[in-house]
């Protein structure tokens, strides 16, 4: 009966759903069966189904294009990923681990930079490292936590191995469409969601608010936060409005907030001046102090560095944390892993060639039809470039970009990404798709069930990001009896 | 405590909408009167009662049905219109969205959906009507989420006070339509009549008053009645209601007591109609007054870069 995913070409990649094109993993053949017993009608009347609720309530992302902003509709695909609960209880260990050593390392990176002395890492990379923010020597925030929100990028490759593709510490975004995704999916597949364990998303805000509450000066009993945005223009204020809404957070922005003579902050209320303790922000460091930062920074308070170093403000994620947010120490991480913690790393990272090393540019150089180069400090999949489709022109041009500040790239292997169904018009192909989990580390550690999925939709693309046409998928981490 | 920004952009969202919901009242109480009328109908009033007159003869708009339509409800320039009205309350609830129920945003997204789909099609009566409907309805709904399901505190108030100035700032405008003479002969009762029902009021006025339709009953009713919820009377009332549940309100609430004082002393349904058209000037000028107030005392500093 090959039904829906008769010619479904899942070579030369691994699928997250069929092994083969008629057997579906275990965790998946609840959905696979459902799927298989609904003609075509019928799923495209749940498709539809899905569009319609996701416009009633207004998920939209912002995207800039022509000097204007415009909302579009969140590009939610009908088929889920899922994951088995015991291979994601792994990598719930292997991120923990790894947001572990990095907040060792940024603590370290302010404090003595013991990994330098230490020869762990190179100090010409921290000279050279545009997030390394002098103002932030010699704090030390709660915890010695510093990157109290993580979403790191995860992929799986053709052999089925999950590894890290980056760590996101400066403000990464996504975390709102999970929780929406998993609201429109219960809409749309109830019986699925009755009929197995598909482990619930929906407590990360509760735990994003004990997580920013455990950050607040020691002698608040209740403590005030709040959720700094750029504004209604930022590509993921629908978030930041989202999260602010859900912890029960104001939500402000900079011209909202002022930091007064006795170096404490306040926001500005109709009651008059209201003492803030927890500032959950989403905008750079660039921007955060114009006292301290860029001084043309209208986004920013004047003065939250100095209430921060003070000890009378948190701030999450705390400046500088982006450090380690850098492709190049990204590189580094299994070795940190070792050094911090004693322990080998539980999530592989994938292979990555460091340009600052004569030898490995060297070979960078003479395989650049073959890799995919990064710059250091890019986020988005801006500023790449992807070999095998790239022209000789698009090679040169890197290869001299490369030469002139070889600190600054790193290049890794095409990975063949892992496939999942996805619905283009009325049948099911395979698309590419990485993972984003959020961790979140405060007093405590707590991950996402699952994390936020993307895919590429165009055929053969492996370019996830909403900004450049990619969509996403729910992801279920199901017990199908396996975990524990 | 509520953000001074918040405050001003639950305000700006709540007039907005109550501007837009007057509005379609206006333009489909004209476009019922219209269907009435014996002559060629002047399409000219509803332009001028909301204050765009300037505007629309800077265009070098005939007043046509079609024009005058246009112009009121889709031009997006027309600062206004229908459209420019619910595009500038959306803008304002989704700064402030995280603060109300998801229906009251999801109700705002219909409007502004509605008014995507049906771009230009309004100018026909048909579909006018309809479509009008739709409007005051949904923003009736959003009225009732607001009622049923947002807590009292700050944003309940600060959106109370912001839709009751706006109604009776419309309230006035609507009536000023038979003090400027020209209007459908100003005194027929058909067209006070017409003006009851651009303010839904017609059936409260005859239960409240029970008999016939003079001008000067009616401009009572709509000038000082205190138990109709569409009333200048009512609004300031309740403004007052509203302020006192604000925090630092004194001045405003001060302010707003005495213009509710001194326009049941005014006593403007013993006016002549052009004595009442420059009543209802001052009254206007009062209002805003008012807002500049609310805006000076409540409101964050505007930007200076």
């Amino acid at each position: 009966m090959p039904g829906h995913f008769h010619g479904y070409q899942n070579h030369p990649f691994h699928d997250e759903m069929l092994s083969c094109p008629v057997t579906p993993r275990p965790a998946a053949r609840p959905l696979f069966d459902t799927l298989q017993g609904m003609d075509r009608g019928a799923i495209s009347d749940r498709s539809r189904a899905l569009e319609a609720a996701i416009d009633a309530m207004g998920i939209t992302f912002t995207v800039y294009s022509e000097g204007q902003n415009i909302d579009r509709h969140w590009p939610l695909d009908l088929v889920p990923r899922i994951i088995e609960l015991g291979e994601w209880q792994q990598i719930h260990e292997g991120l923990c681990q790894r947001v572990t050593a990095l907040n060792h390392f940024i603590d370290d990176l302010y404090g003595e930079q013991a990994a330098v002395r230490d020869g762990i890492l190179p100090a010409e990379l921290l000279a050279g490292s545009r997030n390394f923010r002098e103002p932030c020597r010699g704090v030390r925030p709660a915890y010695g936590v510093w990157a109290h929100i993580c979403g790191s990028d995860l992929v799986r490759d053709e052999h089925g191995i999950v590894r890290v593709l980056e760590d996101n510490l400066r403000v990464p975004s996504g975390v709102s469409y999970m929780l929406e995704n998993r609201h429109v999916m219960k809409r749309i597949f109830p019986e699925l969601f009755a009929n197995q364990t598909i482990l619930p998303v929906d407590d990360y805000c509760s735990q994003l608010l004990d997580t920013l509450g455990s950050l607040a000066p020691a002698d608040v009993a209740s403590p005030e936060i709040v959720v700094l945005t750029p504004g209604i223009y930022n590509s993921a204020y629908f978030e930041h409005s989202y999260l602010a809404q859900q912890m029960g957070a104001e939500l402000v922005e900079g011209r909202d907030l002022f930091v007064d003579t006795d170096d404490c902050l306040y926001m500005r209320t109709i009651a008059g001046p209201a003492r803030v303790d927890v500032v959950y922000r989403r905008i750079d460091d660039d921007f955060l102090d114009p006292e301290v930062f860029r001084p043309d920074s209208t986004l920013g308070v004047a003065g939250l560095m100095r209430a921060w170093r003070a000890g009378n403000v948190a701030i999450a994620n705390a400046p500088g944390a982006g450090v380690a947010d850098d492709k190049v120490i990204y590189a580094f991480m299994p070795e940190l892993i070792r050094y911090y913690l004693g322990e080998s790393p539980r999530l592989a990272n994938v292979p990555t060639w460091r340009c600052l090393y004569p030898d490995e540019c060297d070979y960078v150089l003479d395989h650049l039809d073959e890799m995919v180069v990064k710059p250091a400090n890019e986020s988005g999949g801006y500023g790449m470039l992807v070999g095998p489709r790239s022209s000789n022109e698009m090679r040169r041009q890197f290869a001299k970009l490369i030469r002139s500040d070889p600190r600054n790239y790193i290049a890794q292997p095409t990975l063949g990404l892992s496939t999942v169904p996805t619905l283009v018009e009325d049948r099911f192909e395979p698309r590419h798709v990485d993972l984003r989990p959020f961790v979140l580390h405060g007093r405590r550690q707590h991950v996402t069930m699952g994390g936020l999925s993307r895919v590429a939709l165009p055929r053969g693309s492996l370019v996830v990001n909403s900004s450049q046409g990619g969509g996403s998928k729910d992801t279920w981490v199901v017990d199908a009896g396996g975990g524990s | 405590m509520m953000l001074s920004r918040v405050g001003e952009q639950l305000y700006w969202m709540s007039r907005y909408l109550e501007r837009m919901d007057n509005t379609a009242r206006l333009i489909k109480a004209t476009t019922q009167q219209m269907l009435d009328a014996r002559h060629p109908a002047d399409w000219r009033a509803p332009v001028d009662i909301l204050g765009a007159g300037t505007l629309f003869d800077g265009r070098e708009l005939a007043a046509h049905e079609s024009t005058v339509m246009a112009f009121l409800i889709d031009d997006a320039h027309q600062p206004g219109s229908i459209r420019a009205c619910v595009r500038a309350a959306r803008e304002n609830a989704r700064t402030v969205r995280e603060l109300l129920p998801t229906d009251v945003w999801e109700g705002i997204n219909e409007l502004h959906g509605v008014m995507r789909d049906d771009f230009g099609t309004n100018t026909r009566r048909r579909r006018r009507l309809d479509f009008l409907r739709h409007l005051i309805a949904t923003n009736q709904r959003i009225n009732g989420i607001i009622e049923g399901t947002l807590s009292h505190g700050p944003p309940y108030h600060f959106i109370l006070l912001a839709r009751l100035l706006e109604r009776a700032d419309m309230t006035s405008r609507i009536l000023d339509k038979h003090t400027t003479g020209e209007v459908d002969n100003g005194g027929s009762p058909d067209g006070w009549m017409n003006t009851l029902h651009a303010l839904d009021g017609y059936l409260m006025y005859r239960q409240s008053l029970g008999v016939g339709l003079d001008p000067r009953s009616v401009v009572r009713f709509l000038m000082l009645d205190p138990a109709f919820p569409r009333s200048v009377r009512f609004c300031l009332r309740h403004m007052g209601d509203a302020l006192l549940a604000l925090p630092r309100s004194a001045p405003v609430l001060a302010e707003v007591q005495r213009l509710d004082r001194r326009h049941v002393e005014a006593e403007p349904h013993r006016l002549a109609l052009g004595a009442l058209h420059d009543y209802i000037d001052q009254l206007q000028t009062e209002l805003a007054d008012i807002h500049g107030l609310i805006a000076r005392h409540y409101f964050p500093e505007p930007l200076t870069c």
